[in-house]
């Protein structure tokens, strides 16, 4: 595991003064034990974001109608498949 | 009984002599017709409901993609005579419509939802293995 804990420097040679250090976000959090671990934040805020409306980025569970279709889709082509032929004889159009 | 209904339960209960289709051990489906198949899958899906009934003959069969039928036969051991049920479930993007002789109609919720949806999955893990030898979740051949 890399170490998430570090001090930044950010250095300016044009202008000395204008070097600074600063604490990563994880090495604040090793200062402050009694916030949130970093790995913590990140679950939440995925979790946020896929429960924000209008991002679906986990695709949804199918409704009992849905997957009851999409069984029905994978027998026809099953045993359309095994007769050998291209297009799903329904039997409802052939009656 | 609809015309569709009677062609489908037609084909799959037929004439007794078709009562102990087995499938073929050298060449599986070869030489099976739609017919055939529907009758392997549908001695698959009559188990899926738990134990049958003494004397009673049980038939649940994919019809088509949004169909599905189960068929109940047994004696009336009041009148001797022969007695018939068949169910046809009909997938509506709105739901699943259950519809039985009368005009009996009411969509499916609950535990009775639950349950057919689960025996419909159970159709496909079984009916794919047993009847068509593919994997139901890669879709490969089964060796």
């Amino acid at each position: 595991m890399p170490e998430r804990h570090s001090i930044e420097t950010f250095s300016n040679p044009g202008n000395p003064e204008g070097s600074f250090e600063f604490e990563t976000r994880a090495d604040f959090h090793r200062g402050n034990p009694d916030l949130i671990p970093f790995e913590q934040v990140e679950a939440a805020n995925e979790a946020r974001a896929l429960a924000t409306p209008g991002r679906p980025e986990r695709r949804p569970e199918l409704t009992p109608a849905e997957m009851s279709k999409e069984v029905g889709r994978r027998i026809i082509y099953l045993r359309s498949n095994e007769l050998g032929v291209s297009v799903q004889p329904s039997m409802r159009e052939a009656a | 009984m609809s015309n569709v209904l009677k062609k489908a339960l037609s084909l799959i209960i037929g004439d007794s002599s078709s009562m102990n289709l087995k499938m073929p051990k050298n060449r599986p489906l070869k030489k099976l017709t739609e017919r055939e198949l529907l009758q392997l899958e549908s001695e698959i899906g009559s188990k899926l409901f738990g134990a049958i009934p003494a004397g009673h003959r049980r038939e649940f069969f994919c019809l088509d993609e949004s169909t599905w039928i189960w068929y109940e036969e047994w004696i009336d051991p009041k009148t001797k005579k022969t007695r018939q049920a068949t169910t046809r479930y009909e997938i509506r993007d709105n739901g699943i419509l259950k519809v039985q002789e009368g005009a009996r109609y009411s969509f499916l919720e609950g535990q009775e939802l639950d349950n057919l949806v689960l025996a419909i999955r159970m159709y496909y893990e079984q009916v794919a293995r047993g009847v068509y030898k593919i994997d139901p979740h890669t879709g490969q051949k089964l060796q």
